[in-house]
């Protein structure tokens, strides 16, 4: 931050105090005016204008050029206010507050789902357009005074300077990402595409909005195929599972459950357990089977081979200094109660997904390609990108796809890289720019 | 369950328990003119920052997968991080007067992390594999660890004026400043907060740029990043408000106090929120 020269509050007379306290004043008087103006505006004008991407856009960028606008006609110190420290921060703690509210209001649902869970407050909610604060004309003209701050200081401190250099790329990547995020809230198209695997064909795209369909569908423009899909599992494994009893509350009243509380791989070490008893496994048979009556003893068994085709152990606990033995087959799931409310199994873990994968074939005129598409990598293709997003436990050749064609992506992430570069530069290139200063003055107490 | 952990767990007990000496160290030295115990004092961290990181390598080695995705690993990490960040901080700025909040918070990490024991390792579903998981976690927790030692600067800085024996904590007399002069205490976590705020930065931009890889969108208001963004939006405002006059002292600390919170909910708290149910971003039990 050490660039930045412009103070808006510092005193313009050192030797007058009582006039800079009255030039803070005002300035936090404007300050407080403009926030507080843009929110109560915002929730005046949107009785009118709903909430939605092209409100937040226009309203943001219509209202910030009108205050930058406004900041070099007007008589007074406008432009210094919004480009001041304080502006800012007091900008930024009032979208902090509004992104909390976001949080303790579920957005975007239909009007049915506040009444059910906001009874008396749902009115309020639904009134004052709480349930879509961030598409809203309050947020779009915050972020237009936002939009005007980070103008007028990149404008009062013009033309650049080296020593500047980290403001200037952290603000003009603010503005790039903002700008990229506006083409996307207006330009950027949405949708799910639901495929059976066998060479079911897409050739549109049912536009959705905040996950909900529209009713819209749109055209692909080039036609999509599901030639295959996966929904790929983990290698099974088998473990030795603690459980306690322990009473849980849901929508039905309390009631007990088994709870895993410890998970032991299948080894022959021996093993504490978190009631203080302990165990060990005497023997592990992959492809377990009984040699002759299973109630002769002592009890006869071994593995047949070294598949893991019906695993079992034979577990040892001791408790107390007294040990107790046990076969346990996984297939055939038994516990070992330690106590009423405490247990030991030998089981199969629960099946744990790794991968969703479809394959699919696009196709444009001649030109045909095929891909996989998995989470973390789509498929890009005449110019959208495609998403795995959904799958049917039911069905296991249903695939989802989520189709995104969006503009303005590429210019927010540019934002983001001259963010990083401007911070990084502005904390840790910049202090090496300047000349040395005395300590006393370098870290002045407060 | 002591029982089982000291028993199944020996490296998570040691690691726990280096830090308590170290931070039984620390606090003799607070009091001890010996060079020697302040060292010592020193190498019980770095002991138990090794211990730490065996800790998660370990488990890396275990999982097949970064030690990242539940929120007992997280907190084993944090612990990390801060005694990473508070080594470091110790050797930039020469002191070991905040040792002692810096390991009881490793330490509280720990304890923690005890009452959220993992029952088995999980594997990774496919959302978190992706190339930007680590970077993403380790930049924010390396951040929050900043952020941390900042807090405690800031606790110590408010009161420091009411307190005679943290008042003299910080002047040059004590034999924990290595470099013969009184703290700065306001000055060094402003610094830690730059430093800090670089990563939440970082991690913000780099959650998002994972988040249009994996579900097509670079920001959802999702609860879980709002409270990421608010995290980001403080201490942004406190970065602002430290060149406003009349905003250092005693508010700038308060606002450290109240940003740290903040984290502390980004991390922990956001389940509890009522639109959490939807997300794909908070810890389950």
């Amino acid at each position: 931050m050490e660039v930045i020269t412009v103070d808006s509050t510092a005193p313009s007379l050192e030797t007058r105090p009582a006039l800079a306290l009255s030039v803070a004043q005002r300035e936090a008087l404007l300050t407080s005016g403009l926030v507080v103006g843009a929110i109560l505006l915002g929730m005046t004008l949107q009785v009118w204008v709903p909430p939605g991407g092209m409100t937040l856009v226009a309203a943001a960028v219509l209202a910030g050029a009108l205050v930058v606008a406004l900041g070099y006609v007007m008589p007074g110190r406008l432009r210094q206010t919004i480009a001041g420290f304080r502006f800012v921060a007091t900008l930024l703690f009032v979208l902090a507050g509004i992104a909390v509210l976001g949080t303790l209001i579920v957005q975007m649902k239909p009007p049915g789902f506040y009444e059910s869970r906001y009874r008396g407050l749902a009115m309020f909610i639904v009134g004052l357009r709480l349930d879509d604060l961030f598409h809203g004309l309050p947020f779009a003209l915050l972020m237009a005074l936002f939009g005007a701050s980070v103008i007028a200081s990149a404008t009062l401190r013009w033309p650049p300077k080296p020593k500047a250099a980290g403001f200037f790329l952290c603000h003009l990547g603010l503005l790039t990402s903002l700008a990229g995020a506006s083409a996307s809230a207006t330009l950027a198209i949405r949708g799910r595409i639901d495929l059976y695997a066998g060479g079911d064909h897409a050739t549109v795209v049912r536009v959705t909005r905040a996950g909900q369909p529209t009713g819209q569908m749109t055209q692909l423009g080039f036609d999509l195929g599901l030639d295959r899909f996966e929904a790929q599992a983990y290698e099974a494994e088998f473990r030795v599972g603690y459980y306690e009893q322990v009473k849980l509350q849901d929508e039905h009243g309390v009631h007990e459950n088994w709870k895993l509380v410890a998970s032991f791989d299948p080894d022959l070490a021996k093993h504490r357990l978190p009631n203080g008893d302990s165990f060990r496994l005497k023997g592990i048979y992959p492809d377990f089977r009984w040699h002759g009556d299973e109630s002769q003893q002592p009890a006869a068994y071994g593995t047949a081979s070294q598949e893991w085709r019906n695993p079992a152990v034979a577990i040892e606990v001791n408790q107390h200094g007294l040990s107790k033995e046990q076969v346990m087959v996984a297939h055939h799931p038994s516990a070992f109660f330690l106590a009423p409310t405490r247990a030991l199994t030998f089981e199969k873990r629960a099946e744990e997904k790794r991968a969703y994968v479809s394959w699919v074939t696009a196709r444009q005129g001649s030109d045909e390609v095929k891909q996989t598409i998995k989470v973390n990598e789509p498929m890009s293709y005449a110019g959208w990108t495609l998403y795995q997003v959904n799958y049917d436990p039911k069905d296991p050749s249903y695939s989802g796809l989520e189709a995104v064609y969006d503009p303005g992506v590429f210019w927010v992430f540019t934002g983001f890289a001259l963010i990083c570069a401007g911070v990084l530069y502005m904390f840790y290139v910049q202090p090496r720019l300047r000349k040395p200063t005395h300590p006393s003055t370098a870290c002045a107490p407060a | 369950m002591f029982q089982y952990v000291i028993a199944e767990h020996p490296f998570f007990v040691a690691t726990s328990a280096l830090y308590a000496a170290s931070a039984a160290m620390y606090a003799v030295a607070w009091r001890s003119t010996k060079e020697l115990v302040a060292r010592t004092a020193t190498a019980l961290m770095c002991a138990g920052l090794l211990l730490n990181l065996a800790v998660m390598l370990m488990r890396w080695h275990d999982a097949g997968r970064a030690p990242l995705k539940s929120l007992f690993e997280s907190l084993v990490f944090f612990a990390l991080c801060i005694a990473v960040v508070y080594l470091f901080f110790e050797r930039v700025y020469r002191t070991r007067v905040f040792g002692l909040p810096a390991t009881l918070l490793a330490l509280g990490c720990l304890a923690y992390a005890l009452a959220k024991w993992d029952a088995e390792i999980v594997k990774l579903p496919p959302a978190l594999q992706s190339p930007w998981f680590v970077p993403h976690v380790m930049i924010y927790f390396v951040g929050y660890a900043a952020v941390a030692i900042a807090f405690v600067l800031a606790v110590i800085q408010l009161l420091a004026p009411r307190v005679p024996l943290l008042q003299r904590l910080l002047s040059a007399r004590a034999g924990t400043i290595m470099t013969g002069k009184p703290l700065d205490v306001e000055m060094m976590s402003y610094q830690l907060v730059r430093f800090g705020f670089v990563l939440l930065t970082v991690g913000l931009l780099v959650g998002s740029v994972w988040a249009k890889s994996a579900w097509g969108d670079f920001w959802v208001w999702d609860p879980k990043e709002n409270w990421s963004l608010v995290t980001w939006l403080v201490y942004a405002g406190y970065l602002h408000l430290h060149r406003v006059r009349g905003w250092r002292g005693d508010k700038g600390a308060w606002l450290l106090i109240v940003g740290f919170a903040v984290v502390m909910f980004t991390y922990l708290g956001v389940q509890s929120l009522p639109s959490a149910e939807e997300s794909a971003h908070v810890y389950s039990d």
